[in-house]
């Protein structure tokens, strides 16, 4: 479609072309990635990804070790929101052995993945404006960062490879002080999302670099298999807790945030900003919930030590912050499993930068690629 | 004493020799350490703006940070690109430095405190500023690198655009005083914060303030206008491949060209070192510093040389002597003698030439903070959004200024 | 031609609101925690998964840590030797111990710190420290060999123990 007319209108301009290497070691690409970039003079003609300078293959791995074992390699997939991943993964393998979770583990695990949400949304749009030029945002933003790792250190010991959901349920309860220690990060959080707003949302030079930039429809997001925060911005509502809900999200109550196009074009990159910011506040208003409604019970469900389970596959996602984070697994009887293949919401994203870089700036394709939350783990695993 | 040298040496050569000797001096002991310690206060500054302490480790307070930063840039490996220009590329940064210095020859820091009172010292300001034009671009091509080359375009690019709002600004002094003598501006302003410059014309010669002050600005490749060095882009823009000590070179020359920009607004619209009220302010807060960090190195002294007595060698104890936290009692202390001190310099009008040296310094340096808080809170510019900014805004405002203040003085 | 002046209005005005938030955060305290002069060890939670200590005095010989370790870096070598009961920590009742280990080795640079190996644990013999200062010069230091002397000498004892009742019986 578009990509072919790009092609054509690069030879045609042929050696007028200047090529550029946006290399793997890159202070602003967001993990390792490569781009190859055509440019006219300062205008973009084509861009292309290159992939696999962090590829780790996690995949592989998960048919030499068991099931339970394969639980900390998925935080690695996404580090920066580690929880989701887990928590996608343990959902496939109770669909594989059909195992039920009680329902404080549900509700523990929400509370897991919506700090989580919290916290790779802070890294996200603190990177974006630090792309931009304004590193104060970023070093504010990995502050509150840090609480929620000191949040999550209590919780479950470690700050960034969490390892904290299990087959059947989730491995530590709440600690002592948990509620008193999360009600105050959500105070000084909510002075940071007010500050947001003079420093960035209304920054008229912000606002200058952000507007009108990458913009894609709705139907074009479809396209391209984009989900999360990206799809949202488009305008369309769709969020797996919503239309698929899992884990009692259904006893919860709260708005789906969506881009409005106030400023500038809708699904622009002031939009997918905008839609994170106001889905932090979600987020945030969502925990409160949580921890009002926790039930009382067992964390742990009834799992069996080794899991042998005979031809049989299955497909479990969750809303991550990054989209639809999926795990297909494939058993063939033995402790290990057979296949497993992750989808991750920022290879569908990155696969759309070429299309929306067309003829904008050297510094617009930061900007760009910093507003669609490429996170390198996710692209290569 | 001129009896003991050879006499092949004219007496024309001896002052040729003793000028250089005052040259060298004051740009190595006065500019140099002034915009080395402009990095240690940015370090110091932006930490404190965003919830972390800067350097705070190496001496007292940190301030030995930046003799460590300059030993290791000097050890570094000097290397140049292959393909690289080797002339031009080592050449760069020595014309970065030449524009940023010399510039300083015609400033007044007191009465008689001016190395070379130019009658046209405007003039020679703006065609200085140029030069460094020429470095930033030799150092982009010569880097044989196609972001460094980005990188120095745009700068070119830049400089070269807002030195018409910088001129044209830089006109209205001229104007209401008559004269480019950067000293007879400075008595012009004497007499009190109502007789600066800045106040004269109404909102005409504020505005001519506030455009000069962006276009120095985008003259020093400051956010907002830091594109040519995006860090988030083009790794270090034009002086990416330079390495050691020919980037400490870049380095000072770019913060001694903040100073720079700095001390011209203050002399020509901010009354220069003329003795007035608000010099209070900004002498009291320099003398707080001062104080502050004397004091510092004063109360760390016992616990150096009892380490040393015990026989530590001296980088060990610069290095591993813990920081310590003084008191917000302490702190209010030293403020309150710093303003002290200040009341009673402009009290007794204290007007020797250090002091107005002091004081000139004093308020250049504000700005220099100002710039500071400015680049740590605000995005940058796109290259296009830059442009626009200087030609459909700058240039048309500092007509305006231009106009406005003529009318202004017609009808005073 | 309001448009223009709009715009340069409400620019001026944003940039001075961000610059007050800025202003503000220089009078707040920072939120550095000074290392090594402050004591971090003390401050991390119970839960906190640093690098892994076992007691040997509880140790088994289950091998269910060195099974379950999805990486493979725990290596046990054991013999069989006379029953004596140990009293585990998870259960507060005694635990029969009829393997002594002779070699108990966890190599810390291949641990990914994700706590499988303490929860089959029957007594609680591995769990994780609050350490997580581990650095050291040499690779090979980052083998811990948890087993000592003392266990390596109680291992031989009941050995000839059991072969003695062995003996004795046949």
């Amino acid at each position: 479609m578009q990509y072919e007319t790009q092609m054509y209108e690069t030879q045609q301009m042929g050696d007028q072309l200047m090529e550029l290497n946006m290399g793997p070691q890159h202070p602003s690409t967001h993990g390792v990635l490569r781009f190859v970039i055509h440019t006219d003079g300062e205008l973009i003609k084509r861009v292309e990804p290159d992939v696999g300078y962090l590829h780790r293959s996690i995949e592989k791995i998960g048919e030499q070790v068991t099931f339970q074992g394969f639980l900390p390699y998925t935080d690695r997939v996404d580090y920066v929101s580690a929880m989701t991943a887990n928590h996608a993964y343990a959902r496939a393998v109770e669909k594989l052995i059909d195992c039920s979770v009680p329902k404080r583990a549900q509700y523990l695990r929400m509370l897991a993945d919506e700090l989580c949400r919290i916290a790779s949304h802070l890294i996200a749009i603190g990177t974006y404006p630090m792309d931009i030029g304004a590193v104060t945002p970023f070093v504010h933003a990995l502050r509150e960062r840090e609480k929620i790792n000191d949040l999550m250190e209590a919780l479950c010991g470690a700050r960034l490879t969490y390892h904290y959901m299990r087959i059947g349920g989730v491995g530590f309860d709440l600690p002592k002080a948990f509620e008193t220690q999360v009600h105050a990060f959500l105070k000084s959080f909510y002075v940071f999302l007010d500050e947001l707003r003079p420093m960035l949302q209304d920054n008229t030079i912000f606002l200058k670099r952000v507007c009108h930039l990458g913009a894609f429809s709705k139907e074009d997001a479809i396209a391209y298999g984009i989900v999360g925060p990206n799809l949202r911005a488009t305008g369309f509502d769709h969020d797996l807790r919503k239309n698929a809900p899992y884990a009692c999200y259904e006893e919860l109550d709260f708005k789906i945030p969506v881009g409005m196009g106030e400023q500038g074009t809708l699904g622009d990159c002031y939009d997918r900003f905008d839609v994170r910011v106001k889905e932090m506040r979600q987020s945030a208003y969502l925990i409160e919930q949580i921890l009002g409604q926790m039930p009382e019970g067992d964390i742990l469900g009834k799992a069996p030590k080794t899991i042998r389970v005979k031809d049989k596959w299955a497909y479990a996602s969750v809303e991550s912050a990054r989209g639809e984070l999926g795990f297909f697994v494939v058993a063939n009887g033995q402790p290990n499993a057979y296949r497993i293949k992750i989808r991750s919401g920022s290879f569908a994203a990155m696969s759309m930068l070429p299309v929306i870089a067309k003829d904008v700036f050297l510094a617009d394709l930061v900007a760009i690629i910093a507003s669609l939350d490429l996170v390198a783990p996710e692209i290569d695993r | 004493m001129l009896q003991i040298l050879p006499s092949v040496l004219t007496s024309d050569m001896i002052h040729g020799m003793l000028l250089f000797g005052k040259i060298s001096l004051f740009f190595g002991l006065f500019i140099t350490p002034i915009a080395g310690f402009s990095v240690y206060i940015e370090r110091r500054l932006s930490a404190k703006m965003q919830s972390r302490i800067g350097c705070h480790r190496l001496g007292p307070e940190g301030i030995l940070q930046l003799v460590a930063d300059g030993i290791k840039m000097l050890c570094k490996e000097d290397l140049y690109p292959r393909g690289s220009d080797v002339v031009l590329f080592k050449f760069a940064p020595y014309l970065v430095m030449i524009g940023a210095f010399t510039s300083f020859a015609c400033i007044p820091f007191g009465d008689h405190v001016v190395m070379a009172n130019i009658d046209v010292g405007i003039v020679y300001l703006l065609g200085l500023s140029s030069l460094v034009v020429v470095g930033i671009m030799l150092a982009g091509w010569s880097s044989n690198n196609k972001w460094s080359l980005l990188g120095s375009l745009r700068s070119a690019a830049q400089i070269i655009s807002y030195e018409i709002p910088l001129g044209l600004t830089l006109l209205v002094p001229v104007i209401i005083t008559g004269s480019m003598n950067l000293q007879a501006i400075n008595h012009f302003q004497s007499g009190g914060v109502s007789k600066w410059l800045v106040f004269y014309a109404g909102p005409f010669t504020i505005i001519a303030f506030v455009i000069y002050f962006i276009s120095a600005l985008a003259e020093v490749n400051r956010t907002p206008f830091d594109l040519p060095e995006a860090e988030s882009e083009l790794v270090s823009g034009f002086h990416t491949e330079y390495s050691g000590m020919r980037w400490g070179l870049f380095f000072v020359g770019e913060y001694a060209n903040m100073f720079l920009v700095s001390c011209i607004a203050v002399t020509l619209f901010l009354g220069g070192y003329q003795r007035s009220m608000v010099n209070i302010a900004f002498v009291g807060l320099t003398c707080f510093f001062i104080i502050f960090l004397l004091l510092q190195i004063f109360l760390f002294l016992p616990t150096y040389v009892s380490e040393l007595w015990k026989g530590q060698s001296l980088l060990d104890v610069l290095m591993k002597t813990p920081p310590q936290k003084r008191s917000n009692a302490f702190k209010v202390m030293c403020l309150g003698g710093a303003f002290v001190l200040a009341s009673l310099m402009y009290r007794y009008h204290l007007d020797y030439h250090w002091i107005q040296v002091f004081v000139f310094v004093s308020k250049a340096y504000f700005l220099v903070l100002v710039m500071m808080w400015l680049r740590w809170s605000l995005p940058r510019y796109r290259m296009d959004q830059l442009m626009d900014l200087c030609w459909k805004k700058c240039i048309p405002i500092s007509f305006v200024c231009i106009c406005g203040t003529l009318i202004w003085m017609v009808v005073q | 031609m309001k448009h223009y002046f709009l715009d340069i209005i409400v620019g001026i005005k944003s940039i001075v609101g961000g610059l007050w938030v800025t202003l503000k955060h220089m009078f707040k305290p920072h939120q550095t925690i000074e290392y090594p002069e402050v004591n971090v060890a003390a401050m991390l939670p119970e839960r906190y998964r640093g690098i892994l200590q076992v007691d040997m005095d509880l140790c088994i010989s289950c091998l269910a840590c060195e099974r379950v370790c999805p990486i493979d870096c725990i290596k046990i070598e054991d013999v069989k030797g006379e029953k004596t009961f140990v009293t585990s920590k998870r259960t507060q009742k005694p635990t029969p111990k009829i393997k002594y280990p002779l070699r108990f080795d966890i190599d810390i640079a291949k641990c990914m710190f994700c706590g499988l190996c303490v929860e089959p644990c029957p007594t609680g013999a591995i769990r994780h420290t609050r350490k997580f200062e581990g650095s050291v010069t040499d690779v090979a230091d980052l083998t811990y060999r948890y087993v000592r002397d003392v266990d390596v000498q109680l291992a031989h004892t009941q050995k000839a123990l059991l072969e003695q009742k062995r003996r004795d019986k046949s």
